[in-house]
């Protein structure tokens, strides 16, 4: 039985994680005159995290039962996990594409366009659907810009379409 | 003094502009807390962005309005769908579902709204009779004690939010490591951000909160197309609350009540445990103790009493911890704290003292918003009709462009949207393969404390047995190295000989610090539980250690 499962590959990714953050606090400045340096909170985390990730290796690697499957589904390889994720990783990518475009469209155009393509995306696909979803787009975005816009006096992202 | 405080915070909460606040805050709890799939934390954090413009008192009263909101509305989807709105409310499916099938939906919703009432209302009176007691407690508190609590509120939540300890202390210590990435605030020295500007500041709480929790829970309800696209369909007709009958009922019912609002507000002081346990627990409980277990799961009034006043009940537990210490009790006080932090104020054992209008406040609108739910109850079963209508996908997403808003209020920069996208990740992961939640955002809110606390400790003498020497911070860590050790007690309760040694042995065990506090009752107090831990021992003895399998039901309650 392989012994090379999720919580191993985890562990393994925390101890390499916690190595590199210890390291890093040998290149802290000490403050002249200060009691207590600034590297030594950090310190007593990833040492804690680090002495935690070998008790969890250590318990995954004894493990005798099987790795739970993702919600009792099979999942053979990264295509097959992709399909079971693929709304998450949509809306994932989807959010950070509107992310990446707020500099350009704003909250409000970029708010809407991602509202609507991510419906689009994860409801069924006919021409009374994608009305709804635009139509749920445009108002909700709408109203929640315009509230925080106009009743709270916050100034969201005006991208470079809108005029200002 | 403490009048002057009172009568302040009735002005406070009294406010049209509050009393206000706080309808919308109980109506969109009852709404959210409604819908399967969205939790009450979600919720209480959604509110949070909206809070940034209020005063202290306005934020947290809308606050607590959702939270009461939030778990009186869990019970709505449970008892008419059988489906619990909220992990508070599973229990109250056991017996609300059967009663609605028999044909008493109405009987069924008033006994749980007003059990929730009821439960509410005893914890909020010893909110106010506690809370300024535990708060004496806690000003006799060093940095050494404080940085103990921190370490036990830590590890029993972790005990208690997953099966597995050591992930849960590892998310828990995750959150720690969060709070220290950006400059020190003593120094100035740029921590772990490897040269990468942005992260200089840190980051902030709410975005980090957001992501973890709301984000990633989001994304978990539109993992699966076809569950994402289907409305919770709710067939019903009109639905009449029945309130005369069902106040006869909880007066008929009066122990189990007061038993479960009680059981509600030890499990909310203690830190990380929530109305999740309690429900379960004070359900539990209550068929143990009846006359009649064998009529619960179909249909009988005590089913629903019981889980619905353990479970609002528990916040007033919670809030006691928050107030009194500093510590929050449940995640949704720790999304309180956070938002005090917002407003610049930090709950410590002197909150009571330093903030006294508020503090009185904060309990003022929890009894407050008991009675408001009571009256939105009715208005917002029929919205909450309407609302299942619409598949989960449409009300995920548009949250999901909301929280874009609503962080991007807090700091006006586009980097907490990014810092909202990569705590969702994480805390989609972090759901996925097991690792809980609750633990990693107790150290996300308690990560500044416990590092302020240990340098101040480390400060005055480097040696480190006085942690061990302390009274209180040796009672914080032995409860803290029992906290760690309660999943394998629970797990080989029945089975292993020395489960039978673990509770009189932490009696006897705890003893020692409240001898070594002094004074006149804690060492009596100490002296009885030598006392109790003795006689277990010796019952067991007598009885040849033998060992009694863990009840069928406990299991079938521990699986629901």
């Amino acid at each position: 039985m392989s012994r090379i499962n999720a919580d191993v590959v985890i562990a393994l990714l925390l101890l390499v994680v916690c190595s590199a953050l210890y390291l890093d606090t040998y290149f802290y400045e000490t403050v002249p005159g200060a009691i207590i340096g600034a590297k030594i909170w950090p310190r007593v985390v990833t040492f804690f995290i680090g002495g935690l990730s070998v008790l969890y290796l250590i318990q995954s690697l004894s493990a005798t039962r099987p790795e739970p499957k993702d919600d009792g589904e099979q999942i053979n390889g990264v295509a097959d996990w992709f399909r079971v994720n693929r709304n998450v990783v949509a809306c994932f990518a989807f959010y950070g594409l509107f992310l990446a475009s707020l500099k350009w469209l704003g909250m409000l155009i970029g708010g809407i366009l991602f509202v609507f393509v991510t419906l689009s995306f994860l409801g069924e696909n006919t021409r009374r659907s994608f009305v709804i979803n635009a139509i749920v787009a445009v108002v909700c975005v709408g109203c929640m810009w315009a509230i925080f816009t106009f009743a709270l006096g916050v100034i969201l992202p005006q991208g470079e379409i809108l005029p200002r | 003094m403490i009048l002057e405080s009172i009568a302040g915070a009735f002005d406070a909460v009294f406010h049209i502009k509050n009393l206000g606040l706080m309808t919308l805050g109980v109506a969109a709890g009852l709404i959210t807390g409604a819908i399967p799939g969205f939790t009450i934390t979600m919720a209480v954090v959604l509110t949070l962005p909206f809070t940034f413009g209020m005063s202290a008192v306005e934020g947290i009263s809308t606050m607590i309005g959702v939270f009461v909101g939030g778990l009186s509305g869990g019970l709505m989807a449970g008892v008419l769908t059988g489906i619990p709105g909220t992990p508070s409310s599973v229990a109250t499916t056991f017996d609300g579902y059967p009663m609605t099938r028999a044909g008493k939906p109405g009987l069924a919703l008033g006994l749980g709204v007003w059990s929730s009432f009821f439960g509410g209302l005893i914890s909020a009176v010893f909110l106010m009779l506690l809370a300024p007691s535990l708060a004496k407690i806690g000003l006799e508190f060093g940095p050494w004690d404080y940085f103990s609590l921190v370490l036990f509120a830590l590890t029993i939540t972790a005990s208690l939010a997953g099966e597995n300890i050591i992930k849960g202390v590892l998310a828990g210590a995750v959150g720690l490591l969060i709070t220290a990435i950006g400059e020190d605030e003593i120094s100035g020295v740029a921590r772990f951000t490897f040269g990468f500007e942005p992260l200089e500041q840190g980051f902030d709480f709410l975005p980090v909160l957001v992501g973890l929790f709301a984000f990633s829970q989001l994304l978990s309800d539109l993992r699966d197309t076809d569950r994402a696209r289907k409305p919770m369909v709710l067939s019903t007709t009109k639905i009449a609350i029945e309130h005369v009958q069902a106040i006869r009922e909880i007066f008929r019912h009066y122990k189990t009540l007061i038993r479960s609002s009680l059981i509600g507000i030890f499990v909310g002081i203690l830190p990380g445990a929530g109305g999740t346990i309690a429900n379960i627990l004070a359900y539990d409980q209550t068929k143990k103790a009846s006359d009649t277990p064998e009529k619960f799961g179909t249909g009988t009034p005590e089913g629903i009493i019981a889980p619905e006043s353990s479970n609002n009940a528990v916040e007033g537990g919670a809030l006691i911890t928050m107030m009194a210490l500093g510590i929050p009790g449940d995640i949704v006080t720790a999304v309180m704290l956070g938002a005090l932090l917002i407003h610049n104020i930090a709950p410590s054992p002197t909150f009571i003292i330093t903030e006294p209008v508020l503090a009185y406040s904060i309990m003022v609108a929890f009894a407050l918003s008991l009675f408001i739910m009571l009256g939105l109850q009715a208005i917002c079963l029929r919205i909450f009709v309407t609302v299942t209508r619409v598949p989960m996908y449409r009300l995920a997403i548009v949250i999901l462009a909301y929280c874009a808003i609503g962080i991007f209020t807090l700091n006006n920069i586009v980097f907490d949207l990014w810092v909202l996208l990569i705590f969702g990740l994480l805390g989609y992961a972090m759901r996925r393969y097991g690792f809980p939640l609750a633990p990693m955002i107790l150290g996300v809110v308690l990560g500044d404390n416990a590092e302020i606390n240990l340098i101040r400790a480390l400060a005055t003498d480097d040696n480190l047995m006085i942690f061990f020497m302390r009274p209180w911070s040796l009672f914080f860590l032995m409860i803290a190295t029992a906290s760690v050790i309660f999943p394998w007690f629970q797990k080989y309760r029945g089975k292993k000989k020395w489960t039978l040694l673990f509770s009189p042995i932490l009696a006897i065990v705890l003893s020692i610090p409240m001898f070594m506090m002094g004074g006149q009752v804690r060492p009596v107090i100490a002296v009885a539980l030598v006392a109790i831990g003795l006689y277990i021992i010796y019952k067991r003895h007598r009885g040849g250690w033998e060992l009694k399998p863990v009840g069928a039901d406990e299991h079938q309650l521990r699986e629901s």
